[in-house]
């Protein structure tokens, strides 16, 4: 050891620094691979729609199929719920068919389930269903909730099930009113026959001055469902409109597309849970997000339903209301005009591309009305299309924590909101009839599967 | 070892030596009547012997090297016989004249060649008469290669005098040693188990401390034997069939029998050279090898006294013992073995002689006097424990005996009256390792328990040993160019030795992974290391290094068997270079590099790539030393896991990336952290230490590193230990950063780093503890003193520290599960009879995570099977539509018929809300959702009905995977469906006609024809099984070739014995 000099003992560490040296650097500018974007699993599958009976007596009324764009593949078609044949619709165009007494059941298969959009409309001057009303068509489930069922002296409400499969479906009904839930002796156990309809009067099972809220489930098979209120006063119908499902119970609930206008908006909250709650109400608006004076806050019992009237806060503006309780709720509101009356259910966030098949018709007027909980401004790609293509396109821009609106143009056109992977965005259209009473308020078919969220990942760790 | 050495510095036994007899006769040479008084109290009451008429037969064959000896001390005997008989059976040297000429005797009779001992002693019997009482006349005969004890008829006739039932009695033989030496029993009674196997009833190297008393025994060395003249009379004398070696016992075995009493006489001394049995004597009784003929009488004189059932016993054990001595490497022995057999064969009539001899004798008196049926057992499990014990001793250096200067200067009262044995078991060592499981256990406290271990790496182990096989043996469906890993081989003959429990043997190596390191790591420590402080230290922080780089606590089975093997390997390959520059030749020299070629093909299995590295380290220094020698050991080390391994290969070359992956790769992520961090033994992943302390450590190692090079500049083991360190990181980092592709088909992940951290690391931790351990003792100079104190406290701290962080985090992150997420019944359906999958989807967190399971779920090695999914490509993808679709709650018609394409029977969705529970309940044809324990809902999908099913009409019942089918006569149209991938190699056979096989996706559809026969379905691998065969058959060969030699060791007197008698002969 003593014959090594200090030169050689230098070098060597020298040497052995410098080669570690060169690993940090090689491990600081080598590449690294990435591996390629999870591979976007489509749902290509399959999508069906149930569009609820329309009433042809005399009474004008149409189901829309909309196919917005022509390249997407798949097939739209659409048939009796008791028929096996099916009509084709073009892709690229929006159809409309005569409405029927017996339920339609629209399918979309393959990428085409991922952008299409079906709705009904009904429009009547006189008798029975006075009035405007649009609902979107629904999918098929085992569980419905629908908030603020009126079943009274002035007000009558039908529950329309739908059984798109080929076995008989039973379904029970449950109901909240302002006083805890209500006995419905009938309400349980009702079939529904296979690829049928039925309808139940709710005022055979009860009726009620305040609204009530219906719990719906299947213990067998599935169905789709939807509420026709009809309102009156002593002499004669005061209006008409579908009230489709609202979200399941949650913690937070937004109503989008309150119509703006003169007249009662009522807010309708059901607690379906064993605990108290408050519901926290703001309303958004063109403005921004604000609590409307003397009805930011609603108290809702255990199993029960309340209702608030906003009118004073939401002075007539267009807007969107959005609820905050710590028990899960569901919520609605119901809207009157001079002549008509609307209802709008708490919806799920816009994502993808959301098609509402009825944009406007021949003397009704629509506004696509987008609202923003997000807390960056939204810029919404929007394109309104008809029978013959595209009549229109904007860029809508919603503010955060604001409501834009956007006049659909055309007579008998259909909306497609381009909503992406934006988050908060809510939406919904509302229609006035141009020539006669009538206002209505619908939702936009949604495509299932298309949200923000990642896509499933494989993990073998999963149930060890 | 030990008595290796002594045997050594033997030397001639000086016959005329007063104190050669005396028990522990010792290192000091006094003089007895200085220590008359310590046995003044066993003094007897003297015995008249004088009525006794003795004639004393000593037949000698060839022995005028030794016989001068015996002689002499017979000359010397206090009490001398009646009459003295020299037989000379027809020697050729001057053995009868020295006789004559010795004046000892009375007569001295000249007998042919062939003449055996029962012959020469009948003869002498015939040829003198016997003393007037009968009662009183005795035969005493004797060897030509003994030293008698002065006092030995006296004190044989001492014993019959008093207890005059003995009839037969024989002296306490000792083996021959130097004067120094205690003398140690060579035989003192026998006995002869049913295979032939002499059993002596002493310890190996047994010393006369006086310990034993007279005893009844089966038989006596006719060495010495004092036999009653009427007994001798009565049972013909000894019998001629077996003329030497086993003649005592024969004659003890039919003594007892005809009910004669035959015991000892341990005070009577005859120290016995056994020349015959050594191979001195000229002897043509012999035939051969002294062995051959030992073994060959041993199973003449079992079959004399029994039936033939027995000798088919004989000849079974002898093959099985033939076989057992060829697998050690002894094929000497097992000639020997093979001889004897051979000539066993053909003694029919020595065999029916014996039984005519031995037919009226009572076999039932010599029952307790022979061993019992486990004996054999016992004798090797008693070895087996000695084996073990010496090991151990060999290990923590028990023989390593330092003498002492005062030793060394022969002063005669520095010698120490013991020999400075270290306590095998209070030692440094076995306190670290003591030390070291004790913390191993409080580190896995929370791991100990029922259940089966896992981790982020690691998969719950097979719930069965035939699970564990078939892990390994059972084809990958949908994948026909794959293979499973070999690293399941491993896992499961490691399972069979853990008593078939594949969870021990996980557990033991995964939470063991600490000590077991460190216990591999002190064995190549004792190689190359001198001081015991250095040796353990750097034991420990290298068996630390799995721990702290994570590798334990994400339960990465691969590394903690490459930390294992690692230093065993390196241990090898120092022995094999030690062997090649001593220039050792032979087989004994190929040793090391089979023994490098098995450890390295287990390496490989676990990290293919690993056998690159060896490669090319292996290329690297044959280029610096260029020697033939080595490089053609370097060949055949490299080339057994290429040839072990060949079924793999195809496999392993399928993918190339597989070549860098280590076990269960496809269960990792694709996570890349910065590659620089890994020159601080930190990879990306859960169990890691807190970054300072990674720094800390790693700076500390790189900084003592550097030091050792400074130290050692042209060290060669601290430069390649330098080079084999920068190689693994130049592995590590360069790998770091690609995307491999593992199983399932599709899955992207990180190629292994965490080996090449071990490797490096350790690597480092080599070359600093032999620079450390070559450090001379500290100079005079203080700033030296300090500077080395200073350096030894910094590093003592960091194996310290790191010690701590292990014992507190170091399995941490590692589970035991139940494998209870899926209710039993679930688990049922999976396992039989219908072995539907399950869908298990987890909404816990963000994105939902889901998998497909089957049979018992996720275990050992399934990733590198392919899991559920096998080898298919589309089956991951279709299975990943399908939960998208099922979450998107599309409310699809197509699901229900696509749940049932893949035979999903049951749907487990764990934390799934309202909105996602009602979505997928949506889903058409799903039974209703069940809520189970802890958030979770499961669905049926009542549209599947077994995996494979065989279809008759509308009917379906399930069938197991694969299996056969007798069918009756069809009146419908049938088929056998099977949901399983596509697979080429899928064959049915109706009748043993081949079905053609229609796929569509996942489904393959055979139409079975009317009539009756047996249906035969499965994936057929006609050449696999033999692949497998060949491998095991190779890798014990392979194993043969490593081990060592087996040495014989009921032979243990033999080289003491030929080289006094050789020393005897000069």
């Amino acid at each position: 050891m003593n014959r090594i000099s200090p030169l050689t003992r230098y070098a060597t560490v020298a040497i052995a620094v410098a080669v570690v040296g060169f690993l940090v650097v090689a491990a600081l500018i080598l590449p690294v691979q990435r591996p390629a974007a999870a591979d976007r699993v489509s749902t290509e599958g399959q999508a069906n729609l149930l569009c609820p009976a329309l009433p042809t007596d005399r009474a004008e009324s149409t189901v829309a199929l909309a196919a917005p764009d022509a390249a997407v593949p798949g097939d739209l078609s659409a048939r009796r719920i008791s028929e096996t044949q099916a009509d084709p619709v073009p892709a690229g165009a929006l159809v409309h068919r005569p409405g029927n007494e017996s339920p339609v059941q629209v399918r979309a298969d393959g990428a085409r389930s991922a952008e299409f959009g079906a709705a009904v409309l009904a429009r009547s001057r006189t008798a029975l269903d006075r009035g405007l009303s649009v609902s979107r068509c629904l999918t098929p489930s085992t569980e419905a909730w629908f908030a603020g069922v009126y079943s009274s002296e002035n007000a009558r409400s039908e529950i329309e099930l739908i059984n798109p499969d080929s076995a008989q479906a039973t379904v029970d009904l449950q109901f909240f009113g302002a006083d805890g839930e209500r006995a419905a002796p009938g309400g349980r156990g009702i079939t529904v026959d296979a690829k049928s309809s039925r309808v139940v009067a709710v005022e055979s099972l009860f009726t009620s001055d305040t609204p009530t809220s219906v719990h719906l489930t299947t213990s067998i098979g599935r169905v789709a469902a939807v509420v026709r209120q009809r309102t009156s006063d002593r002499t004669a119908a005061t209006g008409t409109d579908w009230l489709a499902p609202a979200t399941l119970p949650r913690t937070s609930q937004v109503i989008p597309a309150v119509p703006g206008g003169t007249g009662e908006r009522e807010l309708v909250v059901a607690n379906p849970g064993e605990r108290r709650t408050t519901a926290r109400v703001e309303i958004i608006t063109a403005d921004g997000t604000v609590a409307p004076a003397d009805a930011d806050q609603l108290d809702v019992n255990a199993r029960s339903t309340a209702t608030i009237r906003l009118d004073a806060g939401l002075k007539e503006a267009a807007a969107a209301v959005r609820i905050t309780t710590d028990q899960p709720v569901i919520a609605s509101v119901r809207a009157v005009s001079a002549d008509d009356v609307a209802f709008t259910a708490a919806a799920d966030p816009l994502q993808g591309r959301a098609v509402a098949a009825i944009g406007t018709a021949d003397g009704v007027a629509g506004t696509l009305q987008l609202s923003n909980t997000a807390d960056t401004t939204a810029v919404v790609p929007v394109t309104a299309f008809d029978e013959s293509g595209e009549v229109g396109r904007a860029d809508v821009e919603v503010p955060a924590h604001g409501t834009a609106t956007w006049s659909i143009p055309g007579t008998g056109s259909a909306v497609l909101v381009d909503a992406g992977q934006l988050t908060g965005l809510y939406g919904g259209v509302v229609l006035r009839s141009t020539n006669g009473p009538g206002l209505a308020s619908t939702g936009l078919t949604v495509p299932a599967g298309a949200s923000g969220a990642s896509a499933p990942q494989h993990d073998p760790g999963v149930a060890r | 070892m030990a008595s290796d050495h002594e045997r050594e510095t033997h030397h001639d036994l000086p016959p005329e030596d007063p104190t050669l007899f005396a028990a522990g006769a010792g290192r000091a040479r006094v003089d007895p009547a200085d220590w008359a008084w310590a046995h003044r109290d066993t003094e007897r009451a003297p015995v008249d012997v004088s009525t006794e008429h003795v004639v004393a037969i000593v037949v000698a064959h060839n022995g005028a090297a030794w016989l001068p000896a015996a002689l002499a001390s017979l000359r010397n005997l206090t009490v001398q016989p009646t009459y003295w008989f020299g037989v000379d059976t027809g020697s050729t040297d001057d053995t009868a004249a020295l006789m004559r000429a010795s004046g000892l005797f009375h007569e001295v009779h000249t007998a042919p060649a062939d003449t055996s001992f029962a012959d020469a002693t009948r003869i002498a019997a015939q040829h003198v008469p016997g003393g007037p009482d009968p009662r009183h006349n005795w035969l005493w005969l004797l060897h030509d290669d003994i030293t008698v004890a002065p006092d030995a008829l006296a004190e044989l006739l001492r014993h019959v005098v008093s207890d005059d039932q003995v009839d037969v009695t024989g002296p306490m033989l000792l083996q021959p040693t130097r004067g120094d030496d205690p003398p140690r029993i060579s035989e003192l009674g026998v006995t002869i188990t049913d295979s032939g196997r002499v059993d002596r009833h002493l310890e190996p190297g047994e010393i006369n401390q006086q310990q034993y008393t007279s005893q009844r025994v089966l038989g006596l060395n006719s060495c010495g034997l004092l036999v009653r003249r009427p007994a001798w009379e009565k049972l013909d004398g000894m019998a001629p069939e077996i003329p030497l070696f086993r003649d005592g016992v024969a004659f003890g075995w039919a003594a007892n029998a005809a009910g004669y009493k035959v015991s000892t006489t341990p005070e009577a001394l005859i120290v016995h050279r056994q020349a015959g049995t050594v191979g001195l004597r000229d002897a043509q009784l012999l035939e051969g090898s002294p062995a051959a003929t030992d073994r060959y009488l041993g199973m003449l004189t079992v079959a004399g006294h029994r039936g033939r059932a027995t000798s088919l016993t004989l000849i079974l054990s002898s093959l099985l013992r033939a076989l057992g001595f060829l697998l050690g490497k002894a094929p000497d022995l097992a000639a020997d073995e093979l001889r004897a057999l051979r000539r066993f064969s053909r003694s029919g009539p020595q065999i029916a002689a014996l039984r005519a001899r031995y037919a009226g004798l009572d076999e039932t008196r010599v029952k307790g006097l022979r061993p019992g049926r486990w004996s054999g057992l016992t004798h090797t499990l008693d070895a087996a424990g000695r084996g073990i014990s010496d090991r151990w001793q060999h290990l923590v250096g028990a023989h390593d005996v330092d003498i002492s200067v005062d030793e060394l200067t022969g002063d005669d009262f520095a010698a120490t009256t013991e020999p400075p044995r270290r306590r095998v078991w209070i030692n440094p060592f076995t306190a670290v390792v003591l030390a070291l499981i004790v913390l191993a256990l409080v580190t896995a406290r929370n791991v100990i328990g029922p259940g089966r271990l896992t981790g982020a790496m690691l998969l719950p182990s097979q719930p069965s040993l035939a699970a564990a096989y078939a892990a390994y043996l059972d084809p990958i469906v949908g994948g026909p160019g794959l293979s499973a890993p070999p690293w399941l081989a491993w896992i499961a003959l490691g399972s069979t030795l853990t008593f078939g429990q594949t969870e021990w043997l996980i557990s033991l190596v995964v939470l063991g992974c600490v000590p077991l390191s460190f216990l591999s790591a002190y064995l190549l420590g004792r190689r190359v290391l001198t001081r015991q402080p250095v040796r353990l230290a750097a034991a420990v922080a290298y068996a630390l290094i799995p721990a702290l780089i994570g590798a334990v606590n994400r339960g990465a089975i691969g590394v903690a068997v490459v930390a294992v093997v690692l230093p065993l390997l390196i241990r090898t390959l120092v022995s094999l270079v030690a062997r090649v520059r001593a220039g050792v030749t032979g087989p004994d020299s190929w040793r090391a590099a089979w023994g490098a070629g098995a450890l390295l093909t287990i390496l490989t299995c676990f990290l293919p790539l690993l056998w690159v590295a060896a490669v090319l380290l292996a290329v690297l220094g044959c280029l610096l030393v260029r020697e033939k020698a080595l490089i053609q050991r370097a060949a055949v080390a490299l080339g057994v896991p290429v040839v072990l391994l060949a079924p793999w290969w195809p496999s392993l070359l399928n993918g190339f990336s597989r070549i860098a992956l280590g076990p269960d790769a496809g269960i990792g992520r694709p996570d890349a952290g910065a590659a620089v961090a890994l020159l601080v033994g930190r990879s990306p992943g859960e169990g890691l230490p807190p970054l300072w302390l990674s720094i800390a450590l790693a700076g500390l190692c790189w900084l003592a590193a550097l030091a050792a090079l400074a130290l050692q500049p042209r060290g060669p083991l601290v430069l390649g230990a330098w080079f084999t360190a920068v190689v693994a990181l130049v592995f590590a980092v360069g790998t770091s950063g690609l995307l491999a592709t593992a199983l399932p088909a599709g899955t992207r992940v990180r190629p292994e780093v965490l080996t090449w951290l071990l490797l490096a690391f350790g690597a480092l931790v080599f070359a600093i503890a032999v620079a450390a351990d070559s450090l001379g003792v500290p100079g005079r100079a203080a700033s030296r003193r300090i500077l080395s104190l200073a350096a030894a406290v910094v590093l003592l701290g960091g194996v310290v520290g790191a010690t701590g962080w292990w014992v507190a985090h170091g399995t941490a992150p590692l589970t035991r599960t139940q494998s209870d997420a899926l209710p039993p019944y679930v688990r049922n359906a999976m396992a039989a009879p219908a072995y539907t999958r399950t869908l298990a989807i987890d909404l816990t967190g963000e994105p939902a995570r889901w998998e497909l399971l089957d049979g018992a779920g996720n275990r050992l090695g399934d990733a590198d099977r392919g899991l559920a999914f096998g080898g298919s490509a589309s089956l991951p993808r279709d299975t990943a539509n399908l939960v998208t679709r099922l979450l998107a709650g599309t409310a699809d018609d197509t699901l229900a018929g696509d749940l049932t394409a893949l035979q999903i029977g049951h749907l487990w969705v764990h934390g799934a809300d309202i909105d996602q529970r009602a979505r997928i309940q949506n889903t058409p044809g799903l039974g209703p959702g069940t809520a189970i324990e802890g958030d979770r809902v499961l669905w049926t999908v009542p549209g599947s009905t077994g995996r494979v099913v065989l279809r008759v009409g509308d009917q379906e019942t399930p069938q197991p995977p694969q299996g056969h089918l007798d069918l009756p006569v069809a009146t419908q149209s049938r088929q056998l469906v099977l949901h399983q991938p596509a697979d080429p190699r899928l064959r049915v056979s109706f009748d043993g006609d081949v079905l053609p096989v229609r796929t569509a996706g996942a489904i393959s559809t055979v139409e079975i024809p009317p009539g009756a026969g047996r249906l035969e379905y499965g994936i057929s691998t006609p050449v696999r099984p033999w692949l497998i065969a060949g491998q095991l058959i190779g890798l014990v060969v392979v194993c043969v070739l490593a081990a060592p030699a087996l040495r014989r060791q009921d032979q243990e007197p033999a080289p003491v014995g030929r080289r006094v008698a050789e020393g005897g002969r000069r």
